[in-house]
Order: structure tokens, then C-alpha cells, then sequence
């Protein structure tokens, strides 16, 4: 295979609190291939999100890279300098969020929001921008794009709104979008108007997307490979249908447990115990262990757990194997 | 291009049917009307005494005319073109001051909500000191050290009213950055000065507008206060807090010296609260959305 569009390798992301260290991103390693679609899954607080915004060194304040290196094209994005590291934002990555409510500024048209990125970025004066805007707002499924490219975000409903965010995303044709959790605001049928969309269109343009969710049922469709997160951790990594087919990892199976189906009784549903807590200070044995429904005596007593080939392309991160 | 005209109207007609802007606007036009006009319509010189027409009620009491029609004070100046010039230095102290307050708040603001962290902290102690001291004892103390005078009561102004801007306009600026579009546009690579300017400063406009007009009561009164202690403009230029001081004294032989000029003041600071509180209600795009659907 080539090399790697984007090689995260041993990123460790902590927050040094009043009360301990956080460790929000704990040795994450992770490669996405040009023109793929790779998901990250794991809880609220698994530190998914963290992955996502060190990429284009956006760690929230309190927050520092403690180690790793983030390859982008070979380049070690870790090491550029702000201005360096501001030509690959927008330009070669770009980013989606979640809230497509909050992600565009509520003080101003469409139009001068996707124009403005244009011409920052690409050179094009404002009749090029609005065009060529007008013309990827058609694509992404707007109707009437010349009319609403003059209305206000609050103007337009959520779906309406991520695909406008899509399409600030896109403009710019960049080689990597981090999409972080751009479905969950939205309703399921929009939902997956947006996921195919995005789909299309990282085929149309090759792409490549990190796909960051909390939803199981979202990646299926969408993404070539599925890394599972928790506790800053990734705990099993496969291709999508390989990880459908044979989850391994306990955290794993129980993700798919927890998805409910429509021949279930209420009394069925089943939920992971107890929280994922905040790894302050956690030692470093396997962090799912106080939760595992399958843990051994010796997963107490083991202080570091190393992925295990379980099959060739699929890595699991526990003791059983 | 029919559509943005008819948008433009409908925005237009939204700030005439809310009575309170509409209140507002009037009394503020009124104000500025007055303070620009007051030498071509007052009737009289307002410092000129006549001690033979001391104390004379308003034209429509018994002993009254139409030649001083809200009467005149102890020295026989007329009530009405004191009011007229009155207005000047309620206008001017109420549009200098905050403009200055705002242009030393706002950026300090912005600065303080946007970089967060030891830059917050170092202002907004500075702002904490500043505001320990009491607004009014402090006001007083600066213009025993700079002196009476037009200008000087407007610096007064401002350093006591600039951390309200600062205080105020940073809680947004916190509640703004905490949204996805900065985030979002520090993702596409804008720079601090431009997301600062360009996305955050925008969307503090409708408070700014709101807290201009709140702010410029607050000048009217504080001029009041410091005209009616005598630590204002000099004696020859008529102040309404001057006005009151004076009539202070002969509330019960001559209630109009003092009322008029309190009314003045009432109805300035109570339209511009108005216009304020009406304007916040028509710049909140939440509530344009209900209205537009």
C-alpha cells in the first residue's frame, strides 16, 4: 500500500488539571488512506473529538500535544510553524461540526461565507466565488441556490444548514475533512441525505474523511475502516465489514448490543455499565476493565495491554487474545 | 433585486410598529433637535436676568405669560430657554462620553473574551479595581482634580463608564467564541485580528446598540448629579442638574424651577432605556425568525 494520506502515530493529547492529568487522547495511533472514509467510534468523552481537533493543532486551551506525531503528506504537522500550519487548515484540511447550528455565523448571508472562504484560499474575486458557490450549492442538493445563498443561517433549516457547512468544507477542494459527529444535531431521514452525500462527494472529489461519531449504525455505510475509541484509546481497529462481522473487543460487542432493533422489547435494550468516567490519573492497565463484562483475573494485574493481530488489517487491544 | 427591496421595507416597518423604539426615537430626535437648534428657538438668552420678573409660574397659572411660558427662576431667567440649552450639555456629555466609554471598553473587551487566559485576567482585574470605587465618589473626585468645564465632565464620563462597556461586551464576547463558527473559522485558517473583527465584533453589535442607549441615560444622570453639586460646566452655561439645585431652594414658592428640569431628565432617560430595550427586541434574529414564519 502507499503511504498514508494522514499517519497519526502514539498522539497523546493530556490536560494538566487542578486534580491530575487528564489524559483525553492516550497513545492513538491511526492511519487514513488517500480517498477513504475512516471512522472513529466511541462514547461521549472518549476523547474522539480531541483526535480530531489536534489534527489542525486546535486544542482547546489547557490542552497540550504531549507526544506523537501527526504525518500529513510526510510532513509532520506537529512541528510546522502557525504560519505553515494556517496554509493546511482550509486549505488541504478542513473541518465539519457537529452543530450546524452554531458553525455558521449567525450575522451574516450564505453568500459572503462561502465567498469569503474562496477567496482566501483560492484567489477567486467575488462574481468567480458567487458562481462557482451557487454552482456547489446546486450540487449538494440546495434547491433555488440563487436565492438562498442571500439568507441567513437562521433563515434556513438544520439539514439546509450542513450542507452549506458541506459545502464551506469542500470549497476549497481539500485532501482531508475531519467530520466531527456532522449527523448527530440532525433528524434520521436528514441524516442520511447527509451521510450519502458526503459519501458522494468524497468519491467525486477523493477525499479522504475522518469520520468521528458516536453511532455505529452511521459508520456501516459509510466508512472503509472503523477505528473503536474509548478512554483515549483505540481498542480495536478493523475494516468496516471485518468489525461488523466479528467484533472482537468487549467494548466492541457491547457498542453493538446497545443498538436497538425493532424487534426488541423495551426490557431488552441493553446499555454498558456504569459511565466512562474521566481518565484522570487512570493506571495504565486496560481502561474498560472496571466495566468489561468478560474481564479476566489477570487484566487487574497487567499494567500495559498492546494491540493483538487478531487477523491480518484487524487489532485488538485486549488480553483475551 | 425586488426581493431585497421589499426585505428592506419589511425591516423598516419593524422598527415602526414597536412603540417602544418609536417612543425612544422621538425623544431622542427631540434631544438632538433641541441641542442643535436651541439659539434660533429658545425666546430668551438664558442668562439673561430680568429681577423684575422673578419667580414668574408658567403662562398658564394666574400672574403668568406667554412671554416666559414655563416662567422664569430667582434671578428672572426663562425656564424654558435654560431647558432648551440644558438639553445641549445632557446631548453632548451623553454622545461624547459613551462613544469615548465604548471605544476604550469594546477593544479591551474583545481582547479579554477572545484571548482569554492572562489577558482576560489582567483586564479584567484592572476592571475590577476600577469599578471598587464608587461611581459617583469617583466622578466627584475626578472633577475636583480636572476642573469645571464642558469637556472635562465628558472625561469624567468616561472613566467611570468605560468598564460597564468592558464588563458587559466581554460576557458576550465568552458566549460568542464558545460557538462553533470561531472554532469553524480558525479551522480555515483566519487570523485572530480578522475572526475578531469580522465574526465576533458583528455579533456584538445588537448589545453594543442596546448598551449605547442605556449608557447615554446613564450620562444624562451622572451630569445631573455632578451639575446639581456644582462640580459641572461652569455657572454660565445652563445644566438641567444646575437647574434643580437651584430650584432646590424655592421648591415651595416656585415648584416649576425644579420640576421642569427633573421631568426633562425623567423623560430623556426614560425614552432611551426605551429605545434600547425596544431595539433589543428587533435586532434579536430569534425573535425575527418567529415573526418571519
Amino acid at each position: 500500500m502507499n503511504d498514508p494520506l494522514l499517519s497519526i502515530k502514539n498522539l497523546k493529547v493530556f490536560f494538566h488539571l487542578d486534580i491530575g492529568i487528564l489524559k483525553a487522547v492516550n497513545g492513538v495511533s491511526l492511519d487514513v488512506q488517500k480517498g477513504q472514509i475512516v471512522g472513529l467510534v466511541g462514547e461521549s468523552g472518549g476523547g474522539k473529538s480531541m483526535i480530531g481537533l489536534s489534527i489542525l493543532r486546535l486544542v482547546p486551551e489547557g490542552g497540550k500535544i504531549a507526544s506523537g506525531k501527526i504525518l500529513f503528506e510526510g510532513k509532520n504537522l506537529l512541528n510546522l510553524s502557525e504560519d505553515e500550519i494556517r496554509i493546511i487548515r482550509g486549505s488541504y484540511i478542513s473541518m465539519i461540526l457537529q452543530d450546524p447550528l452554531t458553525s455558521l455565523n449567525p450575522a451574516f448571508r450564505i453568500r459572503s461565507q462561502i465567498i469569503d472562504v474562496l477567496r482566501l484560499h483560492k484567489g477567486y474575486d467575488k462574481k468567480e466565488s458567487e458562481l462557482i458557490a451557487i454552482e456547489m450549492l446546486h450540487n449538494v442538493g440546495i434547491p433555488d441556490p440563487e436565492k438562498n445563498i442571500r439568507k441567513f443561517p437562521h433563515q434556513l433549516s438544520g439539514g439546509m444548514r450542513q450542507r452549506v457547512v458541506i459545502v464551506i468544507a469542500f470549497s476549497c477542494n481539500p485532501k482531508l475533512i475531519i467530520a466531527d459527529e456532522p449527523t448527530t444535531a440532525l433528524d434520521v431521514t436528514i441524516q442520511a441525505q447527509i451521510l450519502r452525500l458526503l459519501k458522494n462527494l468524497s468519491i467525486e472529489y477523493q477525499t479522504s474523511v475522518l469520520f468521528i461519531t458516536h453511532d455505529l449504525g452511521v459508520v456501516a455505510n459509510l466508512c472503509d475502516r472503523v477505528a473503536v475509541i474509548y478512554a483515549g484509546e483505540i481498542v480495536e481497529i478493523a475494516q468496516t465489514r471485518e468489525l461488523f462481522m466479528n467484533p472482537r473487543h468487549p467494548y466492541t460487542k457491547a457498542l453493538f448490543q446497545s443498538i436497538p432493533r425493532h424487534d426488541m422489547k423495551q426490557e431488552q435494550f441493553y446499555s454498558i455499565e456504569g459511565i466512562t468516567g474521566t481518565p484522570i490519573d487512570w493506571p495504565e492497565r486496560c481502561k474498560f476493565y472496571p466495566r468489561c463484562s468478560e474481564k479476566l483475573e489477570t487484566c487487574k494485574h497487567t499494567n500495559f495491554v498492546d494491540f493483538v493481530t487478531y487477523s491480518p488489517d484487524h487489532l485488538v487491544r485486549c488480553l483475551k487474545y | 433585486m425586488a426581493g431585497r427591496k421589499k426585505e428592506r421595507f419589511v425591516q423598516i416597518k419593524r422598527f415602526l410598529t414597536n412603540g417602544k423604539v418609536l417612543f425612544g426615537s422621538i425623544v431622542l430626535l427631540l434631544l438632538v433637535f433641541t441641542s442643535i437648534t436651541a439659539p434660533f428657538i429658545a425666546p430668551h438668552d438664558p442668562n439673561e436676568q430680568d429681577i423684575t420678573a422673578t419667580k414668574r409660574p408658567p403662562f398658564w397659572m394666574g400672574g403668568g405669560d406667554s412671554n416666559h411660558i414655563l416662567g422664569t427662576d430667582s434671578l428672572g431667567r426663562d425656564v424654558f430657554s435654560r431647558l432648551l440649552y440644558g438639553s445641549r450639555v445632557a446631548m453632548f456629555v451623553a454622545v461624547v462620553g459613551t462613544f469615548f466609554a465604548g471605544l476604550i471598553g469594546v477593544p479591551l473587551a474583545l481582547l479579554a473574551g477572545f484571548y482569554r487566559g492572562a489577558v482576560d485576567n489582567l483586564i479584567s482585574r484592572f476592571v475590577d479595581i476600577w469599578i471598587s470605587f464608587p461611581p459617583i465618589l469617583l466622578s466627584i473626585v475626578l472633577m475636583a482634580v480636572l476642573g469645571t468645564g464642558l469637556t472635562k465632565v465628558a472625561l469624567a464620563i468616561i472613566l467611570v463608564d468605560w468598564t460597564r462597556f468592558c464588563r458587559v461586551i466581554r460576557g458576550e464576547v465568552f458566549n460568542i467564541t464558545e460557538k462553533d463558527f470561531i472554532l469553524a473559522a480558525k479551522a480555515i485558517a483566519l487570523s485572530n485580528l480578522r475572526i475578531i473583527v469580522k465574526e465576533v465584533f458583528p455579533n456584538i453589535v445588537p448589545l453594543l446598540i442596546v448598551l449605547v442607549t442605556l449608557e447615554m441615560g446613564i450620562a444624562i444622570i451622572v451630569e445631573a448629579i455632578l451639575s446639581f453639586v456644582g462640580l459641572s460646566v461652569e455657572a454660565s452655561i445652563p445644566a438641567w442638574g444646575q437647574m434643580i439645585a437651584l430650584g432646590r431652594l424655592y421648591i415651595h414658592q416656585a415648584w416649576w424651577i425644579m420640576v421642569f428640569p427633573m421631568m426633562c431628565i425623567i423623560i430623556s432617560v426614560f425614552g432611551l432605556n426605551l429605545l434600547g430595550d425596544g431595539l433589543r427586541e428587533v435586532l434579536d434574529p430569534r425573535l425575527k425568525v418567529i415573526e418571519m414564519k
